[in-house]
């Protein structure tokens, strides 16, 4: 080991500048391809597409549309649509809808729509026709009255209509590809517009919009996610003054910054080369690899720092913290790297674009922070000024971690570990309680005092629907919705399933037919049955068009839609458990009930693939610590010290989680892979140097001794840096991001403590019987 | 699956007629007890519901085979276990006799207030609803239903027997049957059988039946519905109920907010009730006003007195007062509970409150 780091310190530091030329030839480069990156925000890269609910989703989305819809609320404030300005405003945003590209045109439905019609039954039989005529007239009171009297009779009052009349619905399919341009749709782009060309354009003192979807809810993140950049400012703030506190050199202050700085240049460079957007949901990576960077810069500021403090020239104090740190930093970004990157094995798009601007932006602080830091740094002057500083301050330092490393002693470390021992117990009770998915209604990106989350409760308050619905999907022979059989079969299993608490009303084919068979029986509800007589079940089927979304061109699919109450986690696992259960009942070999598609149909899938994603992800995880800590320390009693209270810290914030209501969900899911692979970099940096002294047999507490003296400040000064950081993200817009920041501050400062208190405690434990006898024994002077 | 047990091994080579007639001469009994096959749905309140009748109970029946029984005054329904989930349309109590009936030509019968039930008809092969079901006593009943469906027991149902009744049929269509009869008797039955009009509600009142059905169908029976006298009346659109108020007064009700009142006999007259809603059912109240629900929630109270008085057609004056369930659900009827009144609707039982 030690003869390639020599070889690598002499290759690097003999050619000191063309080392400073190839790096900034790459940052320039990587800079201008990092100036091209676009947010880039997909409703498919937040669903597990290999879920079999989601193959069933995909298989049908073209006949019965996709859950990635679009519903605009046109409202009157004065809470009464009869009247002219609101009817001519409805018809534009309409209009308008309709010509936003990327709306499916031929889904787009409102009072307007030609497909929204009413029947009555008459004595002679049906009559009907548009609810709003051809020639309506809005500024004449009979024609409103008129639409008035035939939206009632279409029975789309809490649909279309809002139950107090002062809203009406205007409701649109999103297309995957742009019709335009044949690539994927650009979902902001989309949002913007309805931004822009809805509200902007139709909002005013007389009318409300409110728009909600999963579109318009990405836009809304992507514009808070913005804030993100008024953050990375604040933290860049902040560190620079930590760190110049620290450090009490301008030059040692500036860079660890730049090269934090060129570290995010290249990952997002390397990003857009790679064809890679940002997802808003992602946008915390660039911040999470600007904080890795500063806290091994740091770690290599300090090293240097002491050299010179100690008689070094500032190039012999570079070179040696190079070769001392080049291996322990190496590791624990690898170990890093390996960590995010097993969020590959997460089949969610989402997550593995993570993965990889993660672990990318990891691996590339190895060359920032841990070659271009030590060669750019071998350049500065620290004269006797910069010394002067610090001389005398090593005796009260010194007292300070005598005083911490009594953690190792062998009575403190016992009492630690128990103690230890008592939070795992009752954060692992706690992390039991843990919850998959969303915990509340709404989005749970956006906090709930958002535009879109109070949008969402306007629509749901003053509407029957709810965007909250699972389509259990119908899969059976072609024309079987003439058979009485099959569609027995489906109302039976419909009724079942409305029976399920959380299911709040429920629509199919079946029960379409139903009342299309009352209504061919002059309106008697004791008719309201399906006809065992296929002539008259095909009388009633066929008044139900296929753009209804209830059945398939040869009625071999119809879904049946289950509305739901909310999109909690229980509520959907109990939904799915009973089609589970009620459809065996059902089932036979040319009758399947499939799941599931629609909005809560994909949430039912991700929830299943989070919670099956979670155990393999932290044995991956660990298992990647474990092995690259084994390999370096060549240790298994090293690596326990490592990795234990590593493990303690993650359940505590999976315990966390669960009292903030925080569900694990496809965002919050990686925030314990990283805090994971974050906060092994402080054990990794202790007890590499512990390592060195336990081998050559001295006593753990020397041992931790030498290695606070080390490397204990800038572990210390690199948590509270990190959490500081961090915990700026609690006053953003997003709701995911606050909750990202709260978990990651908690893990940052519990792994750093982890690191100082319970490591070496336990790292007496293992090593029983060094005591301080050794130390006399083998002459070490601790 | 049970059914076709029961079924002789003769059965399925027989034809629908056939099989009626087998009915009626050889009176398989069809009754048997069977374990409870109906879903007990948390929701069965809220179900299509579509008939109710009390007797020291309640019992509302509709969709699925669901009846609920509660005691009087009590707003606490059980559901109980039926042999069939068919839709029930009708049902009938006399003591603690419960007799339901529905589609597939169904009738069930709990002698002893719901808790165990046996199936005295189920045909479902006939593709015909019973729509009402009537008893004069505990052992003479008579059951109607979709084109003339007419079914009388004498045995308290362990037998039913077709009838026909070609009275039923309005002037113009007797006149057509006559003519085919005179050339062919069997295509003349056949004909009779399905041009006969949906028999919607029957109503035994001061020792006469009446009943109300499609196509205009007003008629009376002195003799417990063996045979009938139609009313002639101007008018084809179906009634859902038929109602009289005294010896001399009757009204009855139908499609899109047909109401019609007869004195004395006479000609029957169409009274302005100001809604397209259909209506289904009418009640006379204890104050001796009528009470009419219909579809889309629609609620009339009616003086009667006004409502005789003349030839009002002015409808704020001429007794009616129109309001509407909030819920706008189809009204099957009602029942008083408790003193209020309870809807039975196709959203299931709902207080009586218009908005």
């Amino acid at each position: 080991m030690s003869k390639i780091n020599n070889f690598l310190e002499k290759l690097i530091f003999n050619n000191r500048g063309f080392v400073i030329g190839i790096f900034g030839l790459i940052t320039i480069g990587l800079l201008y391809s990092a100036s091209q990156l676009k947010l880039d925000a997909g409703f498919e890269k937040n669903i597990p597409l290999k879920h079999p609910y989601m193959q069933t989703y995909m298989k049908h989305r073209e006949d019965f549309g996709g859950a990635n819809n679009i519903l605009v609320s046109v409202c009157d404030r004065s809470g009464n649509i009869f009247n002219t300005n609101f009817f001519d405003t409805l018809k534009n945003v309409h209009d308008q809808l309709f010509f936003i590209n990327g709306v499916d045109r031929s889904l787009v439905v409102s009072l307007f729509a030609p497909s929204t019609r009413f029947t009555e039954i008459v004595e002679g039989g049906f009559a009907g026709g548009p609810v709003i005529p051809a020639d309506f007239n809005s500024t004449s009171q009979d024609a409103l009255d008129t639409v008035a009297a035939n939206i009632e009779k279409a029975k789309i009052v809490g649909r279309q209509v809002s139950d107090d009349y002062s809203c009406a619905m205007v409701t649109a399919q999103l297309l995957d590809i742009d019709p335009e341009t044949g690539e994927a749709l650009d979902t902001l782009a989309l949002a913007g517009e309805l931004e822009d060309q809805l509200r902007g354009q139709y909002e005013n003192d007389k009318i409300s919009i409110h728009v909600i979807g999963f579109a318009k809810m990405i836009g809304d993140v992507a514009n808070g996610a913005k804030d993100v950049l008024l953050f990375f400012a604040i933290a860049i703030v902040i560190t620079a003054f930590m760190v110049y506190f620290f450090c009490k050199s301008g030059m040692l202050t500036f860079l660890p910054l730049l090269c934090s700085i060129i570290a995010v240049v290249w990952q997002l460079g390397l990003l857009t080369v790679l064809g890679f957007g940002l997802d808003p949901m992602s946008i915390l990576v660039p911040f999470l690899v600007f904080a890795i960077g500063v806290s091994h810069g740091v770690q290599m500021i300090n090293a240097v720092g002491k050299n010179v403090v100690a008689g070094m020239s500032v190039l012999d104090a570079a070179k040696d913290a190079f070769r001392v740190l080049l291996i322990p930093g190496g590791i624990a970004l690898l170990s890093d790297t390996v960590g995010f990157m097993t969020l590959l094995v997460i089949d969610i798009g989402i997550i593995r674009e993570l993965a990889i601007t993660a672990s990318m932006g990891v691996a590339v602080i190895i060359f920032t922070n841990l070659i271009l830091l030590p060669v750019l740094m071998s350049y500065v002057n620290l004269g006797d000024k910069y010394k002067q500083k610090f001389s005398g301050k090593e005796n009260r330092s010194n007292a300070f971690w005598n005083a911490i490393a009594s953690c190792s002693k062998k009575t403190t470390a016992i009492s630690i570990v128990l103690i230890t021992a008592l939070l795992f117990a009752l954060g692992w009770m706690q992390s039991q309680k843990m919850k998959i998915g969303d915990l509340h209604a709404g989005a749970p990106a956006l906090h709930e005092y958002s535009r879109y989350n109070q949008d969402t409760f306007l629509i749901t308050d003053r509407y029957e629907i709810t965007v909250d619905y699972i389509s259990v999907i119908v899969e059976t022979a072609p024309e079987s919705c003439t058979s009485y059989e099959v569609m027995s079969a489906i109302d039976d299993f419909q009724w079942r399933m409305e029976n399920v608490q959380g299911v709040q009303s429920t629509v199919s084919l079946a029960s379409v037919a139903k009342v299309v068979n009352a209504g061919y029986n002059e309106g008697n509800i004791k008719w309201q049955t399906l006809p065992r007589n296929t002539q008259t079940l095909v009388q009633a089927i066929s008044r139900v068009p296929t753009s209804s979304g209830l059945l398939n061109g040869d009625c071999s699919v119809m879904p049946v839609i289950l509305f739901m109450a909310d999109h909690k986690a229980e509520t959907i696992e109990r939904v799915v458990d009973a089609v589970k259960e009620y459809r065996t009942e059902f089932e036979n070999e040319n009758l399947s009930f499939k799941l599931a598609s629609g909005p809560v149909g994909v949430m039912a899938a991700t929830n299943e693939a989070v919670s099956a994603a979670q155990d393999p992800m932290m044995i991956y995880v660990f298992g990647a610590v474990i092995l690259l800590c084994l390999l370096s320390f060549r240790s298994l009693r090293s690596t326990l010290s490592v990795v234990i209270p590593l493990y303690v810290v993650s359940v505590l914030a999976q315990a966390l989680m669960t009292i903030l209501e925080i569900g694990l969900t496809v965002s919050t899911l990686p925030v314990i892979a990283l805090g994971v692979g974050i906060g092994v970099d402080y054990g990794i940096y202790i007890l590499s140097t512990m390592s060195g002294r336990l081998k050559q047999g001295a006593s753990v507490e020397s041992a931790y001794l030498d290695a606070l003296k080390e490397r204990g400040s800038a572990v210390l000064f690199t948590g509270i840096t990190l959490a500081v950081g961090v915990s700026t993200w609690v006053f953003s817009a997003l709701k995911f991001q606050m909750d990202m920041g709260i978990l990651l501050t908690f893990m940052f400062v519990v792994n750093m403590l982890g690191a100082i208190v319970v490591l070496p405690a336990i790292a007496r434990l293992l090593w029983f019987n060094r005591s301080e006898a050794c130390d006399i024994d083998n002459g070490h002077n601790g | 699956m049970l059914r076709e047990q029961r079924q002789p091994f003769f059965y399925k080579w027989v034809s629908m007629t056939q099989r009626k007639r087998l009915l009626a001469s050889f009176l398989i009994p069809l009754s048997f007890a069977v374990g409870a096959e109906t879903f007990q749905a948390p929701l069965v309140e809220k179900s299509l519901l579509l008939d109710a009748d009390t007797d020291q109970y309640h019992v509302v029946v509709g969709e699925r085979g669901h009846v609920v029984i509660s005691e009087l005054d009590s707003q606490d329904f059980t559901q109980l276990s039926l042999p069939l989930a068919v839709t029930l349309t009708a049902v009938d109590v006399l003591g603690d006799h419960i007799w339901v009936a529905g589609h597939d030509a169904t009738i069930m019968h709990s002698p002893d207030r719901g808790a165990t039930w046996e199936i005295q008809m189920n045909e479902p092969d006939m593709e015909r609803p019973f729509l009402d079901i009537l008893f004069f006593n505990d052992t003479h009943g008579i059951a109607v239903g979709a084109y003339g469906l007419f079914y009388r027991t004498r045995d308290g149902g362990q037998s039913w027997n077709a009838e026909q009744h070609a009275t039923l049929l309005n002037p113009i269509d007797i006149e057509y049957l006559e003519e085919i009869r005179a050339e062919d008797e069997s295509f003349y039955l056949e004909e009779l059988n399905s041009i006969l009009p949906h028999i919607n509600r029957i109503v035994y009142a001061n020792g006469k039946v009446y009943a109300a059905g499609e196509t205009g169908l007003l008629a009376v029976s002195e003799n417990l519905g063996e045979s009938w006298g139609r009313d002639e009346l101007d008018y084809f659109g179906s009634f859902f109920d038929f109602q009289p108020v005294d010896d001399s007064r009757n009204v009855a009700i139908g499609l899109r907010g047909a109401v019609y009142t007869q004195v004395d006999k006479g000609d029957w007259q169409r009274v302005n009730s100001c809604t397209t809603s259909t209506l289904n059912s009418v009640k006379l109240l204890d104050n001796g006003q009528l009470l009419v629900v219909g579809n889309n929630g629609a609620i009339i109270h009616i003086d009667v007195d006004t409502l005789f008085s003349g030839t009002v057609n002015n409808c704020s004056t001429n007794g009616m007062r129109i309001t509407q369930l909030e819920s706008k659900s189809a009204i099957a009827t009602v029942f008083k509970n408790n003193n209020s009144y309870t809807a039975v609707t196709s959203d299931g039982l709902l207080p009586l409150t218009s908005k």
